[in-house]
């Protein structure tokens, strides 16, 4: 190839003119050994164009592929993967089951618990009335104890209403103070 | 398809493929990582697969993917694939020992994201626009600038070194 040809292939080249022919005319060009001393460095360039093309994977790649290409698609829709599943779900709600039953049995107050609602207190039904009325009188006397205090919050209404007769104040004073601008007008 | 149909597949794009993710990544361990995922990856989905798209052209986007993924986390953020790696005097001076071909190799890596993975198809691989951009999904006409931009850059950045070189001796 003439100096000129390649001239003209090195600018359509680095233009990104070039054919993949041309291209491949100009890789063979700078693969042999004598180069034009102007053309020197391109060789660099054109020479791991066509070194980069011969690089291959390793060896042993194929084998790792072989094995690991397997593992997923096996486990992934395979029945251990959801039965798998199913198990931890049902061992979570067992343990949730089991726990709740430790926490609740391990109570140190006997009263806490609810088993006496299984049983009858009292035999006899006059004795239980009896027990009744005495305990409903005793729930009385102290919720009248809570009432009296209650009488205290009276004199707090009074004061409030009090406090409302200075809102008619306010009233009258804005309207007042109303009348007063528009005579101004 | 069946495991076998795939090896055969595989066993046709598999160094394409590798030497795309070289490129990208920059060594032969983390590509074969890359590719060993792409392939587990094509596998999984190759039910869902559109049997009438083109299997390569699959291959190439799910790898351009991955290695993408992987720089950004190698980088710790987002990576622009036009960013400019500026090209001065220092670089120049490191240049002084190495040969023309770990030059030319330097240089080539150190083009933008696009520029590179483009160049690679085009001038390594020997592709025609149109597989390009069916594998990157770029329009044709992007590929044709971005080539011509890259091979630009690399000429100038070429005969810069050999000026530098010329006057130094």
């Amino acid at each position: 190839m003439n100096e000129l040809k390649i001239d003209e292939l090195l600018n359509k080249y680095f233009e990104g003119e070039t054919s993949l022919d041309e291209e491949k005319q100009l890789k063979e060009y700078f693969s042999q050994q004598d180069i034009p001393v102007e053309y020197e460095k391109y060789s660099g360039h054109f020479g791991i164009l066509l070194a980069e093309s011969k690089i291959e994977t390793g060896k042993e790649f194929d084998v790792v592929f072989s094995n690991e290409i397997i593992k997923p698609k096996i486990y992934k829709h395979g029945f251990i993967y959801r039965i798998g599943y199913a198990i931890t779900a049902v061992a979570a709600v067992a343990a949730i089951l089991i726990m709740a039953y430790v926490q609740y049995s391990s109570l140190p107050n006997k009263n806490l618990r609810l088993d006496y609602l299984k049983y009858d207190t009292y035999k006899d039904p006059k004795l239980a009335l009896d027990e009744t009325k005495k305990t409903l009188l005793i729930v009385s006397v102290e919720i009248n104890k809570g009432m009296e205090q209650l009488g205290k919050l009276s004199k707090f209404d009074k004061s409030i209403n009090e406090l409302e007769k200075i809102s008619d104040f306010n009233k009258y004073q804005s309207k007042f103070f109303k009348g007063g601008k528009e005579n101004e007008n | 398809m069946e495991l076998n149909e795939f090896k055969i597949k595989i066993s046709e794009v598999k160094n394409l493929l590798f030497r795309f993710a070289r490129r990208l990544l920059g060594n032969r361990e983390d590509a074969e990582d890359i590719i060993q995922e792409v392939f587990i990856k094509l596998w999984q989905r190759l039910e869902n697969l559109d049997e009438k798209r083109n299997f390569d052209a699959f291959a190439m986007t799910v790898t351009k993917n991955l290695c993408i993924d992987k720089l950004r986390a190698r980088r710790g953020k987002f990576i622009e694939l036009d960013e400019e790696i500026t090209f001065n005097q220092n670089n120049v001076k490191d240049f002084e020992i190495r040969d023309s071909v770990e030059q030319a190799m330097i240089l080539m890596d150190s083009l933008p994201v696009k520029q590179k993975m483009i160049m690679h198809l085009r001038d390594i691989e020997g592709l025609e626009y149109d597989e390009i951009s069916n594998m990157l999904g770029y329009e044709r006409n992007d590929i044709k600038v971005t080539l011509s931009r890259a091979r630009k850059r690399i000429r100038e950045q070429l005969t810069e070194l050999y000026n530098y070189e010329r006057i130094e001796n």
